[in-house]
């Protein structure tokens, strides 16, 4: 069984021209162990997405799924309550800033504690034990030191650190991080991958990693799920992902970023023209077709999921082949 | 298509700043405070406009053989003074027409110098900062050390009470406010890179703070500015009140309720009827100037 | 000085005095210290280095939006100090990273792009003209020409950005990370139109980056910045293919290639 399963699952949003269909049937799961990579751009419905499997969706969502089950719970009946002690117990979620993320009135000691108390009654000597612990753990010199300074006296990297620390706990299964990394410089991100990666390692811990840096995704993911307008319009183990893309956003998309010794310094990038098209009111066929360069009427007939291989689903109307440009 | 379909994670707050003019149209109409507040400013204007047309009789013109006539109501009413008359006979619907006009001058004559000190001084201490920040915070705190309400007292004791006296005495008075305000205001855009932009374009400094950063700033000034207007009215009665504003026999309320005062225990409409129009008044500019705040609003980018 | 440089900065030198709370001595920081550069007519300079390494300063201090604490900046062999803020304008102009800041969201998005010749006194009629031609030029549909920004997509803003750069007609143009705020496939479109628009207009670029694979992409010479000062200062192929410092391999190692089989990069790590 897997860590996570999440079947068909939908987030609509009230508009006041319609409904906006931001995720429209996503599903996917996560092993223990495995880091799955969501991968798409601003507004395809990745973060809503990360969101939602912590109940954290906003109000004016309404989320459905066919399933959605984590280790055996099945989280669409969940209450607030309930969803309370699941979080940061067993699945934690870190986000993209951590300024804003962590309370600047509370010293990172107060703010780890907290986490650690809130799902082990006991005393905070305990907690705080536990602290310092994982703050060793997640690679910051000194612990018992930082338990005493507030979060702006820290700079980005070890803020995100904190972070992490607070997700980390209280050894959750399952760690969601949503573009955790994007605010840092290169080396820092590096370090924070690097943790990730070694925790991942060490505890069996399940990783689901929203980004929109395909280098990110091809260092560090097992697995990766390409989201398109609400859709996972591709997925499929790293290697083969980019071995072999078979939609053609997914290949349009590679073809975007320049790779030093790979795209020619001064040639155009594979730029993809146009927008996104808007989500808003009835969606049908391929939400890709006024963008792709393949395109035929067929593509705007009812989506048919494609298998490559046991682990490679993509959703075109043509197989790689057609489609190659 | 247009920007604001495509992205579902900004869709909570897809009104982004921000909002085009019919938008603002739009969501006025739904708010009922703000209908509430202006279509009772609005007709307060009016009423303050067209007093000579609207009013049954010479606000000045006394008759001491109808003196303290009740309004039409009250025993002894007649529709002849549908509000009554006051003490020296005067008709109170006229007076209470024609003093609308006093109010509202004050508080918009007030507010328009108080305006233009206060958001000259807050905007270029909020876009340069340093010294001339420090000097114009410091011209601040002086001001708000001052009690606002004994150094008009004092200036229109020493100068003598009129309308243009207690206008440009409260227009310096009550600028504090705007000058906080825009200068919070204009902080937050000063390092954005439009301002930025528009410096290296070549723009002087008065282009980029009239051009650039007042229309970012004005919705701030808009609500300041309700708010002060509808203080300086109620300023204006306190003064008048206590016989250092506005000086009879010109109909101003708060001279209307001193007047009354000696009355009030045998015929509280003396007192009721220019303090009722007092507190709609009031009332109706700070649920407007709520009303535009909300709407006006920005909710941030997305 | 040869002709063909069209830029050039003198031991630029940028200090901030930082206040240290009520009482103490104020501290002098120094973001920039000492840095010299040319910039050759019709090249792109990408300068990289990590936030904090001065190079946003330096690119502010380019575009006379701050002013050195020493040193100078020459334009064609001239002096920039005494230079109209006017005549700076006609010759160099900014892109900035965040699109959603950089233009006036009060403003329309014809007023946004003609400000620069709007201030520079051009009759309404011709700024309205070559307005139409700049949107033209940057792929901007005429019809967006009454909108605001918050009505248009990220990649439109940018183009507006670009279009207010280029309308007046500079030779240089200082762009501060402009596609890290995009999604990729919308840099990609950004980039291609930077580098269709310098071939057309034959202008020069500034290049302030921290994405060392874009800056390897457009730039012709890469200056490499750490705490203020420059590491190295060589053309792209050279100083990719052989790196002249320990801090530069590490930046080029840190690189995350879309190649699945490499795993993290295993370089040595500075403590954060």
């Amino acid at each position: 069984m897997s860590l996570l399963n999440v079947e068909n699952l939908t987030i609509d949003i009230a508009h006041p021209r319609g409904t906006l269909h931001a995720v429209r049937g996503v599903s996917f799961h996560v092993e223990k162990g495995e880091t799955l990579c969501i991968v798409g751009e601003s507004g395809c419905g990745k973060s809503l997405t990360s969101h939602a499997l912590l109940g954290l969706s906003p109000r004016v969502a309404k989320v459905e799924a066919g399933a959605l089950s984590f280790d055996g719970t099945d989280l669409r009946r969940l209450k607030e309550r309930q969803w309370q002690k699941l979080r940061g117990l067993k699945m934690s979620m870190i986000f993209q800033d951590p300024m804003t993320s962590l309370n600047p009135s509370f010293t990172i000691g107060s703010l780890l504690e907290e986490v650690y108390m809130r799902h082990h009654p006991g005393g905070r000597s305990a907690a705080r034990a536990r602290a310092i612990e994982i703050l060793k753990k997640v690679g910051m010199s000194n612990a018992e030191e930082r338990l005493h300074q507030y979060p702006h006296q820290l700079s980005g990297g070890l803020r995100q650190r904190v972070m992490i620390a607070m997700g980390l706990i209280c050894g959750p299964d399952l760690l969601i991080a949503d573009e955790p990394t994007t605010a840092l410089d290169v080396n820092i991100q590096l370090q924070i991958l690097r943790l990730m990666q070694q925790l991942k390692e060490e505890m069996g811990l399940g990783i689901i990693f929203v980004t929109h840096d395909l280098g990110l995704v091809a260092r560090f993911a097992d697995r990766v799920a390409v989201m398109y307008a609400g859709r996972i319009v591709e997925t499929a183990p790293v290697a083969e992902l980019f071995a072999n893309p078979c939609h053609p956003y997914t290949r349009a998309l590679i073809n975007c970023i320049p790779v030093p010794g790979k795209t020619r310094p001064g040639e155009p990038l594979g730029a993809i023209p146009g927008v996104v098209p808007s989500l808003i009111g009835p969606q049908s066929g391929c939400a890709f077709r006024d963008r792709c360069a393949h395109a035929t009427p067929l593509c705007a007939r009812a989506l048919e999921r494609k298998r490559d291989g046991a682990a490679h689903v993509y959703e075109c109307h043509y197989t790689p082949e057609e489609t190659a440009a | 298509m247009t920007a604001t379909d495509i992205s579902p994670q900004a869709a909570p707050a897809i009104e982004a700043a921000p909002r085009p003019a019919s938008d603002i149209w739009r969501r006025g109409r739904r708010h009922t405070g703000l209908l509430i507040g202006g279509g009772l400013v609005l007709m307060i204007v009016l009423i303050a406009l067209l007093a000579p047309l609207l009013a049954p009789h010479d606000p000045y013109l006394q008759d001491l053989n109808n003196r303290l006539v009740s309004p039409i109501w009250g025993e002894g009413g007649s529709w002849a003074h549908p509000l009554g008359t006051d003490a020296l006979g005067r008709d109170y619907l006229s007076r209470l027409l024609y003093g609308a006009r006093i109010s509202l001058l004050i508080g918009f004559g007030a507010t328009a110098i108080a305006g233009v000190i206060g958001t000259t001084m807050g905007v270029l201490a909020g876009y340069f900062g340093g010294r001339i920040d420090f000097i114009v915070s410091f011209i601040v705190n002086v001001r708000l050390a001052l009690p606002a309400m004994l150094v008009a007292l004092v200036v229109v004791a020493l100068v003598g009470g009129s309308l243009n006296v207690v206008i440009w005495t409260l227009g310096f008075l009550v600028w504090d406010r705007f000058a906080v305000v825009m200068r919070a205001a204009t902080q937050q855009i000063r390092s954005l890179d439009y301002l930025s932009a528009a410096r290296a374009a070549g723009a002087s400094v008065g282009r980029i703070l009239l051009t650039e950063v007042m229309p970012n700033v004005l919705g701030a000034l808009i609500v300041v500015a309700t708010l002060e207007i509808a203080q300086a009215i109620l300023f204006e009665a306190a003064l008048s009140f206590l016989g250092l504003g506005v000086q009879p026999p010109t109909p101003s309320w708060g001279l209307m309720i001193s007047e009354g005062k000696s009355h009030m225990f045998f015929r509280p409409w003396v007192i009721a009827l220019p303090g009722a129009a007092l507190f709609i008044l009031v009332l109706a500019i700070n649920l407007l100037g709520d009303g535009i705040r909300d709407v006006t609003a920005t909710e941030g980018r997305t | 000085m040869s002709d063909d440089i069209l830029l050039s900065a003198r031991n630029i030198r940028r200090d901030f005095r930082v206040s240290a709370g009520f009482g103490k001595r104020a501290r002098t920081v120094s973001a920039v210290r000492g840095v010299s550069l040319d910039v050759k007519k019709g090249g792109v300079l990408g300068i990289v280095g990590e936030s904090g390494c001065g190079k946003s300063t330096l690119a502010k201090i380019l575009l006379g939006l701050d002013e050195a604490t020493s040193g100078e900046v020459l334009f064609q062999g001239q002096t920039m100090a005494g230079m109209n803020r006017k005549t700076r304008a006609r010759h160099i102009q900014p892109i900035f990273q965040d699109p959603y800041l950089s233009l006036n969201p009060r403003k329309r998005v014809d007023t946004i792009i003609g400000l620069p010749l709007r201030v520079a006194g051009v009759p309404e009629r011709d700024i309205r003209t070559r307005v139409a031609e700049m949107m033209e030029l940057t792929g901007l549909p005429l019809r967006l020409a009454g909108t605001f920004p918050s009505q248009m997509s990220g990649g439109q803003r940018q183009r507006v950005a670009i279009a207010r750069a280029l309308i007046s007609r500079p030779e240089l143009v200082v762009c501060d990370e402009p596609t890290s705020a995009l999604d990729v496939s919308i840099q990609a479109q950004i980039l291609n139109l930077l580098q269709d628009l310098r071939r057309e207009l034959g202008l020069t670029y500034v290049l302030i980056s921290h994405n060392l694979a874009v800056v390897e992409h457009i730039a012709t010479e890469v200056m490499v910045m750490n705490h203020g000062e420059v590491v190295e200062h060589r053309p792209t192929a050279e100083l990719f293919a052989r790196p002249g410092s320990a801090y530069t391999q590490m930046l080029l190692d840190s690189i995350l290639t879309p190649e699945p089989g490499k795993g993290l990069p295993e370089i040595a790590l500075t403590d954060a």
